[in-house]
């Protein structure tokens, strides 16, 4: 328990109204340690994106409790819960996001800036990452400039450059070709290792899921742990 | 780090400014709009503030420390009454004036009659000039002054013997000398001569215009009841102020009008901001995912309108100041053919105006990007974000609108309910007006959109039918962009419609007014030269059944000065236009037992048949019965009309200002205009002999003068319009890039898209065109029914041209096909691969 970092205790969250209403996360419970990997499965539209904006508070859940590092991410306001998401946690998204106007490494400073890192503290963390994910020559150029490798290792130098303790990655390499994803989800477990911090991964592969070191699996709105071999 | 207007993140900043840059365009052309918005608000301003200044300058020039006025009636003071002030009553510190309108070298100017001895002992420096050490040159012969700048202007030196005419009259005099002055406004028009002098040249011996005082309350007290009958004592500042405020509500319709414009590009700086907030969606999604605070977000999109806004504004103060001086000129033209002569050499730059231009100008980008801002902070982060939330939205704030609609159109018309208010609050009730038929727009699409598909479906190809859904369908794009259209062709609507209802009114209204076929006067009015004999030989000519002269002068009331005419109505003819009276007003006024007054005095001073008006006659103060009330558009301050015999017995003045001839029936009236004149050739230049068709193209060509400056800025409003509408159609459809490349993808040719896109914008061009008509029109009711009612008092027929209807769908249609040319011609070259990339 002491290890728990993260505790999401009975999540609900429901979508639309009325006869319209549908629910997506039926009373979801789980726990992550420190530094773990988890793996997060599940059919289109089962809600692990759902799960994960609720993690992040992004999302707020209509019951339930979310913990993240001993705070109540529930019990905030949505100031609190976007400057908490600010200062403690990276998001990687399948489709990069990265901003089209700036670029690389700029995209990855931003996230400094608004942290209020000093110019130089902020020039210093940035290159180190820019040439952490290998992209020195490409750190000036934009988003459309580069292929979808590069603007997700980009993506990745940003989820981490502020070292955040919790890091979460929605379908991580779902716009990537199967080397180029490879190679992504190798570097990004390389950095993980580096920082000690917490990854939750969703994602539709199971290739992906094995590399963690837990795999959950959401079914109709339940989430369930599996152990080895497993098949939809 | 707490966010705020001047906390500045720079690379959130770098972001915007890029953004900004890749779409140029569409920022340039805000900034136009929003710099055209301010170039007219500060170059009326400067205009008006210019005449105003110029105003007060000869008032305070010409009056000094003078605190009291003796005027007289339409004869003037007798000089033996400024005698008698200074030997009776020792009142040293009196300066007799004389005034008169002469003309240099085709110039006006105004001719000062002064006493320099009893100036310079007074230490009066009139327009600068100082009296001492003026030696003979003041007084002798016909010398006069004129200021240094007058004089270079007019290619005269000292001592250059020159013409001046008065009337019809020639009258050759002397410069006897120039004088510097720091107040060129004040002196320009100005030209000085000894009283003696000036009585000669003005035709005004024994009688002075006005004599200027510097009294104590109790000295005041004792010359009001010493001063016989005809006279009066009035504060110099208060009668000041009247004549100012004869052109006030000029001044301030030119005001509205320009913020009338600014209105315009303020709805414009709405549609664009919102825009640009839409285009970026995706970015403030990834802004708020990242940690961006939705205040951070809200002045970061305030901050990006402001920079827009300063540039904007600061160009406008810039191009405001060059309008300015064209607009003084006409500003100048207007009042001096409507309120006083006034005299701008000078282009005052009131860093007031430009101050206020510049805080007008940012403060309706605030309002205006407020709610975008406000808009752009609640976006969700990207992971949540879905487009079809946006317009579900927008679908279910649809009610809110509507009711919000209703309330502010409501309040609008709660605010027009007192005949009486102020123009402010109709300017104010006119705006809430406006902004509640824009609310009403998106639900208008809506019905017509669905409409027409409904109506027309089995004549309509899929291109067509997505081209009409996608309006309805894409409503948080294509419902403002439509509202601003609407309303700036609106403007065009209002205006011309109030300018055509108007002139309609004046033409039928000289039609009324002029019943005579000739008019005879002189050039001065002065009553020189038009006597009883003349009359009587006119009566004589064959083809003349009648000849009916008046008077026309100025009498004090307990208004101030007010403009009046006696005259003798002819039996059988019609007189007077009236609009209301008592019973039996005509033969009562007849019988000079009361008088008529216009309808804009009573308007102002809220009198009616019935009421009394209390006058200053040679026989003291008389009350006047108002007998009816009649249209009359000389004047916006008001007249007085009154039968000829009730004003010789008041004022015993028998000159006669005017003559009216009445042909007989069967008489050419070309023939006997003809005839008159010659039987006049040997009364000199002075005396003027017009038809009447002459006199309607004189009036109407007056009129039009009037309103070149609501023409001018008409146009402007269309510019501003045109220009800001065209990058937000333009920008809509440049936004939907991804939309076309899908449709592309799916089979749609190049052809089809351009035909989709144009068509679409097409439209919406013509559905804002015919939006704008209703709101154009009831724009229209309230500048001719509230402004023009309260600004002048004048009431008028209502006209609705075909041309300004038809000019406004056209200007509507053509500005949304315009902008719809480049997006179609884009769309049509589109890779869909390329298109279709993610980032």
């Amino acid at each position: 328990m002491e290890n728990e970092f993260v505790q999401v205790s009975n999540l609900h969250r429901n979508f639309g109204e009325g006869d319209a209403s549908q629910s997506v996360l039926l009373g979801v419970s789980l726990s992550i340690n420190k530094g773990e990997t988890i793996a997060l499965l599940g059919r289109s539209g089962s809600g692990k994106s759902t799960l994960l904006n609720v993690i992040s508070g992004i999302d707020q859940a209509d019951t339930g409790v979310v913990v993240v590092d001993g705070i109540d991410l529930t019990a905030l306001s949505e100031h609190e819960r976007t400057l908490f998401r600010r200062r403690h946690i990276g998001f990687i998204y399948q489709f990069f996001n990265l901003i089209p106007t700036l670029t690389a490494s700029e995209n990855v400073a931003l996230v400094l800036e608004l942290n209020g890192y000093t110019p130089t503290q902020t020039r210093e963390k940035t290159d180190h990452l820019i040439r952490a994910v290998g992209l020195e020559n490409q750190k000036n150029k934009l988003p459309d400039q580069m292929s979808g490798g590069e603007q997700q290792r980009v993506a990745i130098a940003r989820a981490l450059v502020h070292s955040p303790k919790l890091v979460l990655a929605d379908e991580l390499t779902g716009n990537l070709d199967a080397e180029s994803g490879q190679k992504i989800l190798t570097l990004l477990q390389q950095l993980m290792v580096e920082s000690g911090g917490t990854l939750f991964l969703v994602t539709h592969s199971l290739a992906v899921a094995k590399t963690a070191d837990r795999i959950l699996t959401l079914e109709d709105g339940l989430l369930i742990e599996r152990e080895g071999h497993f098949a939809w | 780090m707490p966010g705020n207007l001047f906390t500045v993140n720079k690379l959130l900043t770098l972001s915007s400014l890029r953004f900004m840059n890749r779409h140029r365009w569409q920022s340039w052309l805000t900034v136009i709009g929003v710099m055209l918005g301010v170039t007219m608000v500060v170059g009326v301003d400067l205009a008006n503030s210019s005449a105003r200044r110029a105003f007060s300058l000869s008032l305070e020039s010409i009056a000094g420390p003078t605190t009291h006025q003796i005027i007289g009636g339409p004869t003037g003071i007798p000089e033996k009454i400024y005698t008698k002030l200074r030997t009776d009553l020792a009142i040293r510190s009196s300066l007799p004036m004389v005034t008169g309108q002469v003309i240099i070298r085709g110039e006006p100017f105004s001719l000062l009659g002064v006493d320099p001895i009893s100036e310079a002992n007074v230490g009066r420096h009139t327009a600068g000039l100082q009296y001492q050490g003026l030696g003979s040159a003041f007084s002798s012969g016909d010398s006069v002054m004129l200021s240094e700048r007058a004089a270079a202007r007019l290619n005269l030196k000292r001592s250059d013997v020159f013409n001046l005419k008065r009337g019809g009259e020639v009258i050759p005099v002397k410069l006897a000398a120039t004088f510097p002055s720091d107040n060129p406004a004040a002196t320009d028009g100005l030209l000085f001569a000894d009283i003696a002098v000036a009585q000669r040249l003005l035709n005004r011996f024994g009688y002075l215009d006005r004599i200027d005082l510097i009294l104590d309350q109790t000295t005041s007290a004792s010359i009001r009841t010493w001063l016989p009958p005809g006279l009066s004592l009035v504060e110099s500042e208060s009668r000041n102020d009247n004549l100012r405020q004869m052109s006030e509500a000029f001044h301030i319709n030119l005001t509205a009008m320009s913020l009338l414009a600014l209105l315009v590009a303020t709805l414009l700086i709405y549609n664009t901001v919102t825009l640009s907030v839409l285009q970026r969606r995706n970015t403030l999604g990834i802004y708020r995912a990242l940690g961006v605070t939705r205040k951070e977000v809200f002045f970061l999109v305030i901050r990006e309108s402001l920079v827009l806004a300063t540039i904007a504004s600061l160009a406008g103060l810039l191009l405001g100041l060059l309008l300015g001086q064209v607009l003084v000129q006409l500003v100048t033209r207007t009042v001096n053919d409507l309120f006083f002569n006034l005299h701008v050499t000078a282009f005052i730059i009131d860093p007031i105006s430009l101050i206020k231009g510049f805080v007008v100008g940012l403060g309706m980008s605030l309002a205006a990007c407020s709610l975008p801002a406000w808009e752009a902070s609640r976006n969700q982060p990207i992971s949540v974000m879905q487009r079809s939330v946006l317009e579900r939205r927008w679908q279910h704030r649809l009610p809110k609108l509507t009711v919000c609609a209703i309330i502010m159109l409501t309040i609008g018309f709660l605010i027009l309910s007192p005949t009486h208010g102020t123009l402010i609050e109709g300017f104010v009730a006119l705006t809430f007006i406006v902004l509640g038929f824009c609310l009403l727009v998106p639900v208008f699409l809506i019905l017509a959109t669905r409409s027409l598909l409904q109506l027309f479906s089995p004549w309509l190809n899929s291109t067509a039918r997505i081209a009409i859904r996608d309006i309805s369908a894409g409503m948080s794009r294509t419902g403002m962009a439509v509202a601003a259209l609407t309303v700036a062709v609106s403007v065009t609507v209002g205006v011309g419609v109030m300018v055509s209802s108007f002139r309609e009114t004046v033409n039928v209204w000289l039609g009324q007014y002029l019943s005579a076929d000739i008019y005879i006067s002189t050039a001065d009015r002065s009553g020189t030269g038009l006597t009883q004999p003349l009359v009587v030989r006119l009566e004589a000519i064959p083809g003349v059944s009648a000849v009916s002269s008046s008077r026309v002068t100025t009498i004090e009331t307990e208004f101030g000065p007010i403009r009046t005419i006696a005259t003798t109505p002819i039996k059988g003819t019609a007189s007077l236009p009236l609009k209301h009276s008592i019973d039996d007003a005509l033969a009562l006024f007849d019988q000079g037992k009361g008088i008529m007054i216009s309808e804009p005095l009573a308007y102002h001073q809220q009198l009616a048949p019935g009421d009394n008006i209390s006058v200053v006659t040679n026989e003291g103060t008389k009350s006047l019965a108002i007998l009816g009330v009649y249209y009359d558009f000389t004047s916006s301050t008001g007249m007085i009309a009154l039968h000829r015999s009730a004003y010789q017995q008041w004022w015993n003045d028998d000159r006669i200002s005017t003559l009216s001839i009445y042909r007989a029936a069967n008489t050419n009236q070309a023939e006997l205009l003809k005839t008159v004149k010659m039987v006049l050739q040997d009364e000199g230049e002075q005396i003027r002999v017009i038809s009447n068709r002459e006199i309607r193209e004189v009036a109407i060509a007056v009129f039009d003068r009037t309103f070149e400056i609501t023409r001018v800025l008409r146009i402007l409003a269309i510019v501003v319009a045109f220009v800001g509408v065209l990058s937000a159609l333009m920008a809509l459809q440049l936004e939907r890039t991804r939309e076309f490349a899908i449709l592309r993808a799916t089979g749609m040719t190049p052809k089809q898209i351009s035909l989709m896109i144009f068509g679409q914008t097409s439209l919406m061009g013509v559905l804002a065109g015919l939006m704008s008509i209703p709101l154009g029109l009831v724009m229209a009711n309230i500048l001719i029914e509230v402004i023009n009612r309260r600004s002048f008092g004048w009431s008028m027929l209502h006209q609705v041209p075909n041309t300004v209807l038809i000019e406004a769908l056209l200007l509507a249609i053509f500005a949304a096909a315009l902008a719809g040319v480049y997006p179609a011609l884009k769309a049509s070259t589109i890779s869909p691969a390329q298109a279709l990339r993610e980032e």
